[in-house]
């Protein structure tokens, strides 16, 4: 593997054409990223450096060394320095299964952490096949501007006529100014431009760089969208298509557990987390909800008593063959969209995640309520898990009398009313009365008006869909995770529904991590390892389009790699063995039913070991052998 | 004796014709334990799923020497993830 990083070229507006692309050796990275000065109004293409693509594979992995080593960790989020990051992996644009993904890492305003939020739709695959692995955005624009890729062609346009458009609006009218209907728009909302501090990046409509603010960095660049129309294909390692085609459709054949992800989607898991007893409900003071039956993926494929069923068809991904997303319709007589039928037509539905914020998060057993939330989601561009967990944040503060109706503009805050939470999704969307602060997140809410432990948040993000009573080791891996709470950063499930012992749960997190953050640098998605694929799967696939011999050993070692770059940019950000922790009901308040009744979060059993097996010292830094072991000793 | 039999997720392919969505109704004789229960259902050998008794998760070491009761609610999951 040889070094092409460095050298680049530089334009002024308004586009240049470049193609220093190699073609000599046929690989599924394109060796060359996009960079763009906002601030300078250029952008440049560079060499990709191949000894990282090596070392970190690409999309998360890659993606997250750039971002190290080209900003100071310590900078403003919201801030030029900040850099935003659009990576691709090597199997991004290829068709492996799933094949569609990329990533936007830059540090994140709601954790000041490194924040990094995959999505899926084909905004990604548009982008590699255009040419490019990365597309790296630095500065900020002294106006609104949006980018416009057609493969070699880069141009940074005006925008001022889509600030303050939604995402819809955004697409529709670049879609109808550019008149090609396959040109795959990437924007912001007005989340994203009010700094809603977990506001998304949505692309293709409702597929989205959802989590940590990822919007809100874009939205501070000014930087409205990024519309990509990609036509040169992404050649593989294996000079012989077809040998590649065999390996895709041999590996898709592994995916035997995919029908019920395409039947009913992630909605699957509320009647198991339900029944198990962790799924979050009322601000987790509860671990089962009620109503979770009236939310399920029962509800969504059951039609209504006016014969109106939530459920129109699923969908897919870029190169997906299993088709876990979910188009759905709300009841045009509901009251939230009586009056308004530009919500009347089919949009991205609920998925287990948004179903759990938009619903138990905030006890509203009211599916089209939460679709309607969830489609505002898409709309303004914004998190629902974290607008979900802000909002039921608030309804705490507000019955405990934290919060009244003189702080809310009159809103009465309480659980189980589909009235507030549509009123709150779109007051936040618009940035408008207590929405504004809805959108500071959970815990600058909590903060703010005196109770900070009600933000049921790990550094400042808002908690998936799983209990860390019920779920220990999701509990472990909430509290490590490096971008603030997820349930995909780690994958204790087998073992959290087999045992509520703690006993193995730091190694399965530690080394699920690992694995994850591998496959999160592929360009695929996470799913199939839920159908069937393995790790070594996913090797296999990497390893039949990509230079050099990828196995399961060194999958691991690059997943390692990565999370501890990862850990060591959050150190260098000033966080510390402090922010590794849960929130104080979920370590002191006992789970009051389910499996896990009784029990609260073992952090501190589980921690110090998994401490110990990450080769971190007390204060839950790198040691200095692990780091030469990694490679990151210079770091 | 009848017991409510739910299988989620992916294992809901495996109720049986007229049942529910996730849910059917299982009809066994007196003193049927939890193994000869899950052997009677047209469930793969090969299929993985964990077993709540009533909502008690139940490790398989248990299944042949837990006895079911008239009006047990038995519930079957596969150990999905992602979300």
């Amino acid at each position: 593997m040889r070094n092409t990083g460095g050298d680049g070229m530089q334009k002024k507006l308004p586009f240049v054409l470049i193609n220093p692309r190699n073609t000599d050796n046929c690989m599924s990275w394109h060796r060359t990223l996009l960079r763009i000065n906002l601030s300078a109004g250029t952008t440049s293409t560079e060499a990709l450096n191949m000894n990282w693509a090596g070392d970190y594979l690409g999309q998360r992995g890659l993606g997250s060394k750039y971002l190290y080593e080209e900003m100071d960790p310590a900078a403003d989020p919201l801030g030029p320095e900040n850099r935003l990051i659009f990576a691709t992996g090597p199997l991004t644009g290829t068709m492996a299964s799933t094949g569609g993904r990329y990533s936007v890492i830059t540090k994140g305003p709601l954790t000041h952490a490194i924040a990094c939020s995959n999505s899926g739709g084909r905004f990604g695959a548009e982008l590699k096949n255009a040419g490019y692995d990365l597309l790296i955005i630095e500065g900020r624009a002294p106006k609104p501007v949006y980018l416009y890729i057609e493969n070699d062609r880069v141009e940074i346009r005006d925008a001022t006529a889509l600030w303050g458009r939604s995402v819809w609006e955004t697409e529709d009218l670049l879609l109808q100014q550019h008149q090609d209907p396959q040109l795959r728009i990437a924007s912001i909302g007005q989340a994203g431009e009010n700094l809603c501090h977990y506001a998304c990046v949505v692309n293709d409509r409702h597929r989205a760089a959802g989590r940590s603010g990822v919007g809100a960095v874009m939205g501070s660049k000014q930087l409205k969208a990024i519309a990509v129309r990609g036509t040169g294909g992404t050649r593989t390692d294996n000079p012989d298509a077809a040998s590649f085609m065999r390996t895709v459709q041999s590996i898709n054949a592994r995916l035997t557990g995919k029908a019920g992800y395409s039947r009913d989607g992630t909605l699957a898991m509320m009647d198991v987390t339900n029944s198990f007893g962790s799924l979050p409900t009322r601000n987790n003071r509860g671990v089962q909800f009620e109503g979770a039956n009236r939310l399920n993926a029962e509800a969504m494929q059951t039609p209504n008593a006016h014969g109106h069923t939530n459920l129109v068809r699923n969908a897919a991904c870029f190169g997906c063959t299993i088709g876990c997303g979910r188009i759905c319709k709300i009841d045009p007589q509901h009251f939230s969209v009586r009056d308004k039928p530009q919500y009347h037509g089919a949009s991205g539905g609920l998925e287990y995640e948004s179903a759990y914020a938009l619903g138990a998060a905030v006890g509203v057993d009211d599916i089209d309520a939460a679709t309607y939330a969830g489609f505002l989601c898409n709309e303004y561009g914004m998190d629902p898990i974290s607008l979900g967990g802000t909002i039921a944040a608030a309804m705490e503060l507000f019955e405990t009398g934290a919060l009244t109706e003189a702080d809310t503009g009159g809103l009465t805050l309480r659980f189980g009313s589909a009235e507030a939470l549509c009123t709150l999704a779109e007051l936040t969307g618009r940035g408008q009365g207590f929405g504004r602060e809805i959108a500071l997140g959970s815990r600058r809410l909590c903060e703010k008006y005196g109770h900070p432990e009600l933000s049921m948040s790990v550094k400042g993000q808002e908690f998936a869909a799983y209990d860390g009573r019920s779920m220990q080791g999701m509990g472990l891996a909430y509290a490590t995770s490096n971008r603030g709470a997820c349930h995909l950063r780690a994958d204790p499930y087998g073992h959290d529904f087999q045992t509520t012992d703690t006993a193995g749960k730091a190694e399965v997190v530690k080394n699920s991590q690992d694995v994850v953050a591998f496959m999160d640098s592929t360009g695929l998605c996470l799913f199939p390892s839920g159908a069937g694929w393995k790790l070594e799967d996913y090797c296999e696939l990497v390893d039949t389009a990509c230079e050099g011999d990828w196995d399961a050993a060194r999958a691991r070692e690059v997943g390692e790699r990565i999370w501890n770059l990862e850990r060591l940019f959050n150190l260098q950000a000033g966080l510390t063995r402090a922010d590794d922790t849960l929130p104080r009901r979920i370590l002191e308040e006992p789970a009051p039913s389910g499996v896990g009744k009784g029990l609260v979060a073992r952090l501190d059993v589980m921690l110090p070991e998994y401490y110990q097996l990450r080769g971190w010292n007390e204060q839950g830094q790198p040691e200095p052998a692990l780091l030469e072991r990694l490679g990151l000793s210079a770091a | 004796m009848k017991l409510r039999l739910k299988l989620l997720g992916s294992l809901r392919a495996f109720l049986p014709a007229g049942a529910g969505f996730n849910t059917t109704t299982l009809d066994l004789t007196p003193a049927t334990t939890l193994g000869m229960a899950l052997q009677s259902l047209s469930i793969p050998q090969q299929s993985t799923y964990l077993v709540l008794l009533n909502g008690e998760l139940i490790p398989d070491t248990a299944y042949p020497d837990t006895v079911l009761q008239e009006g047990d609610e038995l519930t079957l999951f596969p150990p999905i993830k992602g979300g």
